[in-house]
């Protein structure tokens, strides 16, 4: 047998980004270019960069094979890296995939923090034409995506459900030509659901999205309605949608108040009552009436992390009991950190998935690369609308405002966030920094996007390196959507 | 363990050739139909050996290619083919092609009817030269087999069923390759093709395009991958380079959208960075539809290198299982072949696979009495003590049901 030995030749650097977590010896995170990463030492990392790094070792042979490091006339590891990366941006292929029809702004609800403005109940001109949503139905096909998400917002849009119905009919007619594969969704309160819109979900096999923001108390604090009843509603509505259309059929998204904060095992406890088996714990936006209510409703970033991990805790510890129930937010990074693939989510991609990924078809027939912007609008700041529904979908993606939006949109490239190790797995969002800095590029140091981002990243990372075996498997098991059970153990841990 | 040769006494054989064996019933009720492709009654030999003497007669008048009866000393001159007298008269049965030539005794079986290891031989021709090779390359021309397996495809059973196609390293002949894969496409398109490759040669640009162009609708390549850096799998296959170039062979096929198996033969040296190898695939190779784990062949150039390839399987499940898990969690299909099921860690059961072909599996006299012997994919032919796990015994019913989940 011949003893291959590559020459001595040293090795090279390949662009990679670190962080330090804290002081233990495997303390430094190093992240390359494609988002695969490993844990050093300080003193490993000074020997990699000095090149210094003795060969032949196991920690050598996992920097060559994670593409930190190259040999000199040895392997060229480009083809690895560019399959990569494409896999990573492959959302950029698709073109806008999520479609978001505003059918009213018309609520019953008078929430404090509404994210999107609303109007009365019995007011008028707050309703989407049926002019407006034969063109957005064009808009829609106009995008190359081969899977796109149809999704109904408000206001509440079971208020206006013949436009509902209208969108969903013609975009079925029209598929059955052109094949793609469409999801639909309704984002309601489920108040106003009756026979006829259930009759019609059925038929189409339409999912619905509502607000669960805990228990009643809480739930009922922050949506008001003039019979203080929402929790009730919004429970009856869950329980009606899943007894015709079947469990999985709606899904739930949590608003975070201020006093919200106070109660992570509550709100935790009321999606496991109602069997949900993901819950979404998002914090405020500040958008829609949120902002004007500021002081109020919001709270300091740090606060909403301590809460999280709290949740996050508790979440484990229920799963490890048998419990199945996923944090949404969580998953989305996991699949970021653990995984080539993107998770497809548009709030959290670079290049920004605003206008790229995702548009907004208002109910004044304007056209908004996201909700936010829309929301925006809502508050005055009309500078983010793209164009008129009636425009083709080439001119609207080519408007200035996407040219502001994209100069600030690429994470890569943007200040404090070119060097940060995590920007394999972040994303960039220019409206939220306009929203709160006037600045699409914005200040890193005060943003919430970045505060949020960077807290759960590290805590999420600390868990996969320091987390026992059902930490990792719960972890897993939202990575792989899958029963705990089906995970008797963690495996490799990468 | 039946062969796939042996030999027969033969009569008017002029040039080499193969034949389709068919009995009587089944040529009269489909003639060459019984043949997936272009094939004739003069490529049809008609089994004779379950005939009473009085019918040999009468079908000695068919026209068909010719005659055989393994059991025969003799038959009646037609001037037609005849083979009789075989030294195993089980080798060849009715459905078989068999492959004969004037200058040599030998029948070889290219297909046997119903068998789960049915594969189209390319070449004894290798660019790698593996420590563990179970059948060493030789450098010879033997383009021959080319025409023979095009001609193969035509006299086949047709129907759905896996072939293999095999050396050596088949794509040494690109052209070859390309033709068969195309008229396989054409006249056995329902049949899944299993193709064993290095995939080296397919790094040369111009491939991608040629096999979607091809397009053969059911084909999986089953290309080996021993390490994640290019030394430690350099080694193993004794190539410069292979690394680099079997990476960039993997992508040429997913390019071309063709369907991708790795395999990983666990040896002393893959096994120390099984975890990071599965790792590197899943990162780095994430169309791969299948991952394959397998025990060594003790044959060929492994016996030559013994002292650096052998770790005995149980020394290896830890690593292993966390390959195993981690693709396992990652939605990425792994299978365990060419292992005895009683040196297995049972948490890698779902994995396991009783894979060694039909006519290589066998027991030890240690397997008496052990309740896995159906489960378990036992030993290769070529087993021998020095390649044997201390963890080799006969399991107890209940043992086995740790493995099958099923209760004894």
């Amino acid at each position: 047998m011949t003893v291959l030995l590559a020459t001595d030749a040293t090795y090279r650097l390949l662009p990679f980004r670190f962080m330090r977590l804290d002081e233990s010896d495997r303390g430094l995170l190093l992240t390359a270019e494609t988002g695969e990463y490993l844990f050093l030492s300080e003193a490993q990392l000074d020997q990699l960069v000095n090149r210094r790094l003795p060969r032949h070792t196991p920690l050598y042979k996992d920097l060559l094979a994670r593409h930190f490091i190259y040999e000199i006339d040895g392997h060229d590891p480009l083809p690895e890296m560019a399959a990569q990366y494409r896999s990573r941006k492959s959302f950029l292929f698709g073109g806008p995939a999520l479609h978001l029809f505003v059918v009213t702004l018309r609520c019953n609800h008078t929430c404090q923090y509404c994210q999107v403005s609303r109007a009365p109940l019995g007011g008028s001109g707050h309703d989407l034409s049926a002019e407006h949503a034969r063109h957005a139905v064009d808009r829609l096909f106009e995008s190359p995506s081969p899977v796109l998400t149809v999704e109904f917002q408000g206001g509440e849009p079971l208020l206006a459900f013949d436009r509902v119905r209208q969108i969903v009919e013609a975009v079925q007619a029209r598929n059955s030509e052109e094949r793609r594969s469409i999801r639909f969704v309704i984002s309601s309160t489920l108040h106003h659901l009756d026979e006829q819109v259930l009759d019609f979900a059925q038929e189409h096999d339409i999912h619905f999205s509502t607000s669960l923001d805990g228990p009643a108390f809480l739930h009922d604090a922050n949506r008001p309605t003039p019979e203080r009843d929402a929790h009730a509603r919004t429970l009856d509505g869950i329980r009606r949608v899943r007894e015709r259309l079947g469990h999985e059929a709606v899904s739930a998204l949590t608003t975070l108040a201020a006093r919200s904060l106070e109660y992570p095992e509550a709100i935790i406890d009321e999606y496991v009552e109602q069997q949900f088996d993901s819950i979404s714990l998002r914090p405020l936006s500040p958008y829609g009436f949120a902002h004007s209510s500021r002081q109020r409703l919001d709270y300091p970033m740090a606060r909403y992390v301590a809460f999280y991990k709290q949740a996050l805790a508790y979440l484990i510890t229920l799963n490890g009991q048998g419990i199945r129930l996923s944090e949404g937010y969580a998953s989305l990074l996991l699949t970021h950190i653990l995984t080539p693939f993107a998770s497809g989510y548009v709030d959290l991609r670079s290049p920004a998935g605003a206008g790229i990924g995702a548009l907004v078809y208002n109910y004044d027939g304007g056209v908004y690369p996201s909700d936010e912007a829309r929301m925006l609008l809502e508050m005055g700041e009309a500078g983010l609308r793209l164009g008129s529904v009636e425009q083709p979908l080439e001119t609207l993606l080519r408007s200035p405002v996407m040219g502001l939006l994209l100069s600030a949109g690429i994470a890569e490239g943007l200040p404090g966030c070119a060097d940060c190790a995590f920007v394999p797995y972040c994303g960039a969002d220019p409206i939220e920094h306009y929203a709160r800095q006037s600045d699409p590029v914005g200040h890193r140091a005060f943003s919430a996007f970045c505060q949020k981002n960077m807290a759960l990243l590290q805590h999420l990372f600390r868990l996969l390196r320091d987390g026992d075996d059902l930490t990792q498997r719960v972890l897993l098991s939202w990575l792989a959507r899958r029963r705990l059970a089906d995970l008797p153990v963690p495996g490799y841990r990468g | 363990m039946l062969a796939l040769n042996t030999r027969f006494a033969s009569r008017n054989l002029t040039t080499p050739r193969l034949f389709k064996v068919l009995a009587p019933a089944e040529l009269i009720a489909r003639g060459p139909a019984a043949c997936a492709g272009a094939a004739d009654f003069d490529d049809i030999l008609l089994w004779l050996g379950d005939s009473p003497a009085a019918q040999r007669a009468q079908m000695s008048t068919l026209a068909v290619g010719g005659f055989i009866d393994p059991r025969q000393d003799d038959l009646p001159d037609t001037g037609r083919v005849q083979l009789t007298r075989a030294d195993d008269p089980e080798v060849v049965q009715p459905g078989d092609v068999i492959a004969v030539s004037p200058d040599t005794p030998a029948v070889r079986v290219l297909y046997r009817r119903g068998a789960n290891s049915n594969l189209l031989f390319m070449t004894d021709r290798c660019n790698s030269l593996c420590l563990m090779c179970s059948q060493p390359p030789r450098d010879v021309d033997d383009r021959w087999h080319i025409e023979e397996n095009l001609c193969l495809l035509d006299l086949v059973d047709p129907g759905e069923e896996h072939l293999g196609i095999s050396g050596g390293e088949p794509t040494l002949y690109r052209a070859g390759l390309l033709a068969i894969l195309d008229k396989a496409r054409q006249v056995i398109p329902e049949k899944h093709l299993h193709i064993l490759s290095n995939g080296r040669a397919l790094a040369d640009p111009g491939w991608g395009a040629e096999l979607a162009r091809v397009n053969h609708p059911g084909c999986t390549w089953g290309i080996p991958l021993y390490a994640d850096n290019a030394a430690d799998h350099d080694h193993v296959v004794q190539a410069s380079g292979a690394f680099s170039e079997t990476l960039r062979g993997l992508y040429a096929l997913a390019r071309a959208e063709q369907s991708v198996e790795i395999r990983v033969v666990l040896s002393r040296l893959t096994v120390p960075r099984l975890p990071q190898l599965a790792h590197f695939i899943f990162r780095n190779l994430p169309f791969v539809r299948h991952v394959a784990f397998m025990g060594l062949e003790s044959t060929g150039l492994a016996r030559k290198h013994h002292e650096a390839l052998w770790i005995d399987p149980l020394d290896y499940q830890a690593p292993l299982g966390e390959a195993c898990h981690f693709l396992d969690i990652r939605g990425m299909a792994s299978s365990l072949y060419n292992l005895p099921l009683c040196v297995l860690e049972p948490s890698l059961a779902p994995f396991y696979r009783r894979s060694i072909s039909d006519w290589k599996n066998r027991f030890i006299d240690t397997c008496q009495g052990c309740a896995a012997t159906t489960a378990c994919g036992g030993f290769f032919k070529s087993h021998s003590p020095r390649w044997e796990s201390r963890g080799i015994r006969p399991l107890k019913a209940a043992e086995l049901a740790r493995y099958t989940g099923v209760s004894p």
